[in-house]
């Protein structure tokens, strides 16, 4: 018996049909429908103040996708953040893949074992330049740069006291933990 | 309180803007990108909007930020 892998076209040809109940929130992860769980209110929180510190960046040096598709390979991922490169269409004619991202931050809750071993790759794979899982329990923010291959080279673990910094937008690690 | 539609505004529009009236929510803005229109709600009253607008161009206002409705559609 051999199971069926869904393939990016034929995931959105399901969401276009109206397949899904409206509201699942769904990422394709190599294939598979994976439910995303929904948001507690410490991971929001953080969500809104990351999108609020990048704001300066937005339209001319970067575009925020917030909880919005990125395609990495065959994938389709739901990042809490994609800055991405500015397009004057905002993404409007095709979603933005890997390699239009400049830096995806994802909030990892009770994720962050699958964050780190299952979507850390396909960023990788697809290019990402930069990553940053914010690890929510562990208090640190793990800071991955140079893709290769199905990793990152560069790899480190900031805690509150480290700053983090990306086009000039300089965030204290502790303002996401 | 914003929501695009591209296939749910049935959904948006039955079930959630009730929810959103009965929340006290004071505004609704429900972009829906098939017809290309926003709809506007706004005095929620019960489980529905005292006042309601469909804008296919002209500005929208919020907290002093002007949108011109263009913008939003496709």
């Amino acid at each position: 018996m051999t199971r069926h892998k869904i393939s990016l076209e034929e995931f959105h040809r399901m969401v276009e049909a109206g397949v899904f109940p409206e509201d699942l929130r769904l990422e394709l992860v190599e294939g598979d429908l994976v439910e995303m769980s929904p948001i507690g209110k410490r991971h929001a929180a953080k969500v809104a103040k990351l999108t609020a510190l990048f704001g300066p960046l937005v339209p001319q040096k970067a575009i925020l996708f917030v909880q919005s598709p990125l395609v990495v390979g065959e994938s389709e991922l739901y990042p809490d953040l994609a800055l991405l490169k500015p397009r004057p269409d905002f993404y409007e004619e095709e979603l933005p893949q890997g390699r239009d991202a400049l830096l995806v931050v994802e909030g990892a809750e009770s994720s962050l074992r699958y964050d780190l071993q299952v979507k850390l790759p396909l960023y990788a794979q697809a290019g990402v330049p930069e990553v940053w899982v914010v690890d929510l329990e562990g208090k640190r923010v793990l800071v991955h740069r140079k893709p290769e291959g199905g990793g990152y080279r560069e790899a480190e673990a900031l805690g509150p006291g480290a700053r983090l910094s990306f086009h000039g937008v300089e965030i204290p690690a502790e303002e996401l933990l | 309180m914003v929501e695009v539609a591209e296939t749910s505004l049935d959904h948006d529009l039955k079930v959630k803007l009730p929810l959103y009236a009965q929340a006290g929510i004071p505004e609704v803005w429900v972009v829906d990108l098939v017809r290309e229109k926003v709809h506007v709600f706004r005095k929620p009253q019960g489980e529905g909007y005292g006042e309601a607008q469909a804008l296919e161009d002209g500005e929208l206002e919020a907290l002093g930020l002007k949108v011109p409705v263009k913008e939003v559609l496709p």
